[in-house]
């Protein structure tokens, strides 16, 4: 084989290669309005990977959900399955979330296994009590004391 | 959190702010979910370190019990609610404030120069509370951010008084209620979403504690919450006080802009059990905010030795009512102490409240404060009505002691 030919089939086949690598991947964006740069998108997507627990879906979540609001804002709710596809249908209704085909079950099944409600009761324990040794110092004796003090000054 | 992290966090931020002018310039000047590389889940400059970031984006912040013991509350301790992005490089000297509306006589635009020059200016100390604070509590879990007890606040407030602009626009005598329109921009960036878009019936838009501010504890408010110019509307939930100002709409109806209606600041007219589905129309908008308090100090664990006797104090409020009793208690509810407590500097103030207890035996203590307004409601023990956003939730607040 000549060189110049053999030049020409890995050049073929990069080619190829390359372009199944992109069509690979925009499979997986879903179709968007694309308003918010694609740089702030991938920086989200950091900080989902880092805020978000590990499993099924976590990819999904990651690539549908915080293109608009924080990963922090979904880490911090906590609903049922009916619960969470409420809040998406609100989202596609009212916040131009778009519809998310096969993916919306495997979300689903993520959101509900990681974020699902605890039963509270009507009050819970004071939790994540922080102790400490409260200084024994009287404030209010110590401001009287401060005008006397400025008094004193030369 | 351990104690090696929070100082890094701490400084980490103390040495960002002490670059010259690092405070200002990104403050006036905060994108998108702006952050610090290698400071991420951080707070934006201006706000204490101390301050719980809920959210990024937008952002929500919320302060702890002990940081709000100020009698007027600094802007550093502020809580941040914010439904949309910041607004992009506002200008106070660019900025102008439109009125017009079907019920309004004429449309007029006015400067913040031309509103100071034009209007008397006031100044009052007004309770600012999202109408989601306490939203954690609640049970089944309300969806939205999960407030504590820090989205509450009184700072000092200057600006012209609503009615004065709307008497100079002239109202029709169909009009009922004012809506406002602000610069923040939607999640999704696209531009024909309105964020939100909220308002009060006419009679409250009219009292002389509306105004419309443009300085916050004599100083240029925080862009974050709201430069140059907004709404200060003292006693209902924060989102009627809109925030990057720049229209008000006079309505011959009750206005109908962006999270005015579904479960957005509304709640069920009759009380439903928890986890009830509740239909639109059987919703209602929440005005006035619920009586509250809270204690500021002493800061929650405090240890102390038997013996000592403790200094307790915090704030009372009551939407647009005035608090007339606060007391708190050491046994969970079973007996109450009078607390004394202060009037209001001026209407829509919270109201400074303060005692001492004693322990008589040593063990793990609890202290609960629970304030009464002047039409005879109280604080519940336990977490108020369930509502689908969890709103309104004032049940006592409650510290923890530990007496050895």
């Amino acid at each position: 084989m000549r060189k110049g030919q053999f030049k020409f089939i890995f050049l073929i086949v990069g080619f190829v290669g390359t372009a199944l690598a992109i069509s690979a991947c925009t499979s997986s964006i879903p179709d968007r309005p694309s308003l918010i740069p694609e740089k702030e998108i991938a920086e989200f997507k950091v900080n989902a990977q880092r805020v978000l627990p590990a499993g099924i879906g976590k990819e999904q979540v990651i690539n549908n959900c915080v293109h608009c609001h924080s990963s922090k804002l979904i880490a911090q709710n906590q609903a049922s399955r009916e619960g969470w596809l409420g809040m998406i249908r609100w989202m596609q209704k009212t916040q131009g979330l778009w519809p998310l085909g096969s993916n919306e079950k495997t979300i689903l099944n993520y959101l509900a296994n990681n974020f699902s409600p605890e039963n509270k009761g009507r009050r819970v324990p004071l939790t994540d009590i922080e102790w400490y040794q409260l200084e024994d110092l009287d404030y209010d004796y110590l401001q009287q004391l401060l005008p006397i003090v400025l008094e004193m000054q030369p | 959190m351990n104690k090696r992290r929070k100082f890094i966090k701490k400084a980490g931020l103390a040495s960002l702010a002490t670059i010259s002018g690092l405070e200002v310039v990104f403050a006036s000047n905060l994108p998108r979910g702006m952050r610090f590389i290698g400071l991420q889940d951080e707070l934006p400059p201006g706000k204490d370190p101390e301050m719980t970031l809920l959210n990024d984006l937008p952002w929500n912040i919320e302060a702890k019990a002990h940081l709000l013991d100020d009698a007027v509350t600094p802007s550093d301790k502020f809580f941040v609610r914010n439904n949309g992005l910041v607004a992009e490089n506002p200008d106070s000297a660019t900025w102008t404030l439109r009125i017009e509306g079907e019920s309004a006589q004429s449309m007029k635009t006015y400067t913040i120069e031309e509103l100071k020059e034009k209007f008397a200016t006031y100044s009052y100390n007004l309770v600012i509370e999202c109408g989601g604070n306490g939203r954690s509590e609640f049970n089944p879990p309300a969806k939205g951010n999960q407030w504590t007890i820090g989205a509450v606040a009184c700072a000092k407030w200057t600006g012209v008084r609503l009615k004065d602009i709307l008497n100079d626009v002239g109202l029709k005598n169909d009009a009922v209620y004012i809506g406002y329109y602000g610069a923040d921009v939607h999640l999704s960036k696209d531009p024909s979403k309105v964020t939100i878009s909220r308002g009060v019936p006419l009679s409250k838009a009219l009292e002389d504690e509306t105004l419309i501010a443009w300085r916050m504890n004599d100083q240029q408010i925080p862009i974050i919450n709201g430069y140059p110019l907004r709404l200060v509307i003292g006693g209902w939930p924060g989102s009627v006080s809109g925030k990057w100002l720049n229209r008000i709409v006079i309505r011959n109806k009750v206005h109908d802009g962006e999270k005015m209606g579904g479960d957005s600041y509304r709640i069920p007219c009759e009380t439903v059990a928890p986890g009830a589905k509740v239909a639109d129309e059987d919703m209602c908008i929440i005005e006035s905010m619920p009586v509250k308090s809270l204690i500021t100090y002493p800061k929650s664990g405090a240890m102390i030795n038997k013996g000592k006797s403790l200094k307790v104090r915090g704030h009372a409020w009551a939407g647009d009512y005035n608090v007339t009793g606060v007391q708190v208690s050491t046994n969970f509810g079973g007996t109450w102490l009078d607390c004394n407590l202060d009037e209001a500097v001026n209407r829509l103030a919270w109201q400074r409240w303060a005692t001492q207890v004693s322990f008589s035996k040593t063990g793990y203590y609890e202290v609960w404060a629970r304030a009464t307004d002047e039409n005879g409601n109280s604080q519940p023990m336990v977490v108020p009505g369930w509502n689908p956003k969890g709103y309104l939730n004032n049940a006592c607040h409650r510290i923890a002691v530990q007496v050895s």
